[in-house]
């Protein structure tokens, strides 16, 4: 394998020689190699915990890389149990609820850009 | 402006209605179990748990509310609004989100506040006072589903202009709700006008729907010759 690299690199002309099937095999080998799936983010993301993970994130926000989510991914986040679990530090307020509601028991399919029974009031 | 309270005035437009008492009433009133509670939400930071998916900027919930019978001039607006909590990631957005009641389910005169950790929901906050706000008059009964479209856009980064988003804010008035979305700098025409755009898409308003830009600074103005009671902005 390693000599079909040389060979290739070594005689670059050989590229635009279309009759050469020699070099065509090669050149699909050397695809193939390049193909190989990529290990994906995620598995990075959820073994790493903690402090590292925390890095990651400001890592992340300080490289000036925005992170935008569509409604519709936000919308599917919520349908997790953790987004029904209650946070740790709420305060006794009414506007509080003891008891998760459904984040989506209101807007039911949630596609309100098809929707258009609704208008905001007009002048 | 040489003092914050100078300008808590009452502002129907989708965000204040503040204090019409002395500034240093106002200060007085303050008790030290609250500043000790800002100090502290101060240096807490919150972080998206492992796994999580992280948000552009954590971003804090608020909540504020005239209280019945009162006058607003004996109250402080800074006073009246308080912290439900912050988050980092969507997921705790969500934790949140459906740990309150939902603005169309609001009484009397109360807004939600949602603004990016650090940044006050009044005219007088750092990041707030070159800036403005648009504003969204509704129906009533819409409050609840625009104020989700919004935030989501908001979180969601949907309205790329860089650092200028400050926060989002619904109102639940008498006859009709308001949202308002407040940037930095309300001179930068390129940014309000994105800005405006997006929410036209977000929210899917119809071509002809009415948005007011307000300068904080004409909000502040405007209300100076005011009764805090006196209706529409």
């Amino acid at each position: 394998m390693l000599g079909t690299h040389c060979r290739l690199y070594s005689r670059p002309k050989t590229h635009l020689n279309h009759s050469d099937t020699r070099m065509e095999v090669s050149r699909r080998r050397i695809l193939q190699k390049h193909l190989e799936p990529a290990r994906p983010l995620r598995r990075f993301i959820h073994t790493q915990i903690g402090k590292q993970y925390v890095a990651f994130v400001q890592c992340t926000r300080s490289k000036m890389l925005r992170i935008s989510y569509t409604r519709e991914f936000l919308i599917e986040l919520a349908r997790c149990p953790e987004a029904s679990k209650k946070p740790c530090f709420l305060p006794d307020h009414p506007v509080v609820l003891n008891k998760a509601v459904s984040c989506l028991e209101s807007f039911g399919n949630g596609g309100y850009f098809h929707d258009v029974l609704w208008f905001p009031l007009v002048k | 402006m040489n003092n914050k309270f100078d300008a808590l005035k009452d502002d129907d437009s989708g965000d204040h209605d503040q204090d019409q008492g002395s500034p240093k009433d106002g200060e007085k009133e303050k008790t030290e179990d609250e500043e000790k509670e800002q100090n502290t939400s101060k240096k807490k930071m919150v972080v998206p748990g492992a796994g999580e998916h992280p948000l552009q900027y954590n971003y804090t919930f608020w909540y504020s509310r005239r209280t019945p019978g009162r006058p607003a001039s004996t109250q402080s607006y800074e006073q009246n609004i308080k912290q439900i909590g912050s988050f980092a990631s969507v997921e705790q957005f969500w934790r949140f989100y459906s740990h309150m009641i939902r603005p169309g389910d609001l009484t009397g005169h109360s807004d939600f506040h949602l603004f990016k950790e650090g940044i006050k929901p009044m005219w007088e906050d750092d990041a707030n006072k070159m800036g403005g706000k648009w504003i969204i008059r509704l129906r009533k009964g819409l409050a609840s589903r625009c104020w989700e479209n919004l935030i989501l856009a908001m979180l969601g980064e949907q309205f790329m202009v860089g650092e200028e988003i400050c926060g989002a804010v619904v109102s639940v008035r008498f006859q009709e709700d308001i949202i308002s979305i407040w940037n930095k700098t309300a001179s930068d025409q390129a940014t309000t006008a994105r800005i405006r755009d997006t929410l036209r898409r977000v929210l899917n308003l119809p071509p002809n729907t009415i948005m007011e830009y307000k300068t904080h600074t004409d909000s502040i103005k405007y209300s100076l010759g005011r009764l805090p009671w006196a209706g529409e902005c």
